[in-house]
């Protein structure tokens, strides 16, 4: 057996210990189970639930959103190289949300803008490369790909065409970080429910990898399940580009380090995924904000940091393999 | 007991038809075989049969249901099909591949139940996968890939098995193993197999009734002996063909070209 049924309790007890140091560990250091209990000075329970408990939660949110939605794209387009931003979404997020700063409107606006303008961006590229009929996931993968081109060339006329002194947010935002989320529980109960969608839908995913036709045959409504496959992976980067901007190599690094470790079936693959990515960047926020302390770095940089290496190290691996 | 029922099927792809209207009835116990030239339509034909390319005119029906009126679901436990093309590039292992066929006859919440696990080991065992059973689908060659493809629709158990070139790929063992397992699921299991072959051998060797896709848009139908005939196959293949030797021994081979 290449693998255990350990994953699970291995992946959980992970995720406390992460939850742990980000809550803990900082430009201040302390005992996060004294300040819960209600042992600690009045300055540290404010940093933990003022500052550190929400940011803990976004990273976890976000990343798992990511891989979550990560792994759902994979399989949708049967593409390795898929993640969740390839067709467009986090392009429409951000054309919109950099619209909002240009117009110098407030941070609720901003984050406002960015989930209609990613929604708005899913629902183009569902109308133009959906379709029925079998075989097209090429047609999808294209469709998004150019859009989200399209997207990138309004991006940069925004960069140039915007007020010098709102440049510095624009750039901020385009890299992606945790520091903005005040609130991000409703992530919580999203997450929550897109991972209940893919459990239900794992043993059709399982029949979707192999492609259309013979999903179709072996007994899956093929059009329906991509269509909800889809919705929810475009839904689940939506929520994540609105909290967090678009933050890189989460979504598609972590679905293959699972695919590697436990196989592909997705009814392990999927819960792995969305743990391992909120691990992930838990871990990489708590760098980002005590590395160079007391100034930060976008979480961005770090996920790249990870993901470059570690994803051409798989590679290399597999093509040995 | 498994049929199958085309009435007036027009066939063909993007509204374009390949063939005249077939009217055609199969009944379980029967192997089917199709024969004609590469881009005749032989795999549209099959498409068609399982419901992945919209009829142009005419309707199907499997066990006198009308195919385009069932849910898929439904549907893959009357018909499965071995497509001429399963590559699989997901690290799934070679039992967990197989499993997908079980996916029409999964109840509730569970993906396999209790019950579905001596479909599986039959269906890897006849394929002669056991070695193979834990490796990982995407290091497999194309033939081994075909095998865990047909033991996946074996699993599948439906009551008509579309087989669309099943011999591609296939060493002489396993193809040999393949046209054995053919005839039990027909005459022992009383499924109906309905397969496009381009050799016309295994068709002779193999099928009991035959159908014949002209190059013109025309076709014939009937029990194999009628329908391989010099004049039909070269007709059939656009080149004269002969027969050579004696009773089950006989072989089917094109004539030089030089000499026609």
């Amino acid at each position: 057996m290449r693998y255990s049924s350990l994953w699970l309790p291995c992946l959980l007890v992970l995720n406390l210990l992460l939850f742990g140091l980000a809550l803990g560990w900082g430009s201040a250091t302390f005992d996060p189970v004294s300040v819960l209990t209600g042992h600690a000075p009045e300055w540290q329970s404010a940093i933990l639930y003022d500052l550190r408990l929400p940011r803990a939660v976004a990273a976890f949110v976000v990343g798992g959103m990511l891989a979550l939605a990560g792994v759902l794209m994979q399989v949708l387009l049967r593409n390795p190289l898929a993640e969740p931003y390839v067709l467009g979404i986090s392009g429409g997020a951000a054309v919109a949300a950099l619209g909002a700063i240009t117009l110098g409107l407030q941070a609720w606006w901003v984050s406002g803008s960015a989930f209609l303008g990613s929604l708005a961006s899913m629902l183009l590229v569902f109308l133009l490369g959906g379709g029925r009929g079998y075989g097209r996931g090429d047609r999808l993968l294209l469709t998004g790909v150019v859009i989200a081109a399209g997207w990138g060339a309004c991006i940069s006329l925004l960069l140039v065409l915007g007020p010098d002194q709102s440049l510095r947010g624009m750039l901020f935002w385009l890299m992606g970080d945790l520091s903005r989320p005040v609130a991000p529980w409703w992530g919580l109960p999203v997450l929550a429910l897109a991972l209940l969608a893919a459990w239900v839908m794992a043993p059709a995913l399982d029949l979707l990898a192999r492609g259309d036709d013979q999903a179709a045959v072996l007994g899956v409504e093929i059009h329906r399940l991509r269509a909800v496959c889809y919705i929810t992976a475009s839904f689940l980067t939506a929520c994540a580009v609105t909290l967090a901007g678009p933050i890189g190599f989460v979504g598609l690094v972590v679905p293959h380090l699972m695919r590697q470790w436990l196989g592909a079936g997705h009814r392990r693959l999927v819960p792995a995924s969305l743990l391992a990515g909120g691990a992930l960047l838990m871990l990489a926020d708590t760098f980002a904000r005590t590395l160079i302390a007391p100034r930060q770095l976008p979480v961005g940089v770090l996920t790249a940091a990870v993901g470059v290496p570690l994803f051409l190290y798989l590679l290399r691996r597999r093509g040995e393999g | 007991m498994a049929s199958l029922q085309l009435d007036a099927l027009t066939f063909g792809r993007a509204g374009q038809a390949l063939a005249e209207p077939l009217d055609l009835r199969a009944e379980a116990g029967e192997v089917w075989a199709v024969l004609g030239e590469n881009g005749v339509g032989k795999s549209s034909l099959l498409l068609t049969l399982a419901g992945l390319l919209p009829a142009v005119a005419g309707r199907v029906c499997v066990d006198g249901v009308d195919i385009r009126r069932c849910p898929r679901k439904l549907l893959a436990r009357r018909i499965g099909l071995l497509l001429q093309q399963a590559w699989l590039d997901f690290p799934f292992t070679v039992t967990e591949a197989v499993s997908a066929g079980r996916y029409a006859h999964r109840q509730g919440w569970q993906a396999l139940g209790r019950s579905d696990t001596p479909f599986i080991q039959s269906a890897i065992q006849s394929c002669g996968l056991e070695a193979l059973a834990e490796v990982r689908v995407d290091r497999l060659s194309g033939g081994e890939q075909r095998r865990v493809a047909l033991a996946t629709l074996l699993a599948q158990d439906p009551g008509v098995l579309l087989l669309d070139e099943p011999a591609n790929h296939l060493d002489l063992r396993h193809q040999a193993r393949l046209m054995a397992q053919v005839q039990r699921l027909a005459h022992e299991s009383r499924r109906l197999v309905f397969m496009s072959v381009h050799d016309i051998n295994l068709a002779a060797r193999h099928a009991d009734r035959v159908l014949l896709l002209y190059p013109d848009g025309g076709h014939d139908a009937g029990p194999a002996s009628a329908m391989l005939s010099e004049d039909r196959l070269a007709r059939v293949f656009n080149h004269p063909v002969e027969r050579v030797g004696e009773g089950a021994r006989a072989l089917w081979v094109p004539r030089s070209a030089s000499s026609s």
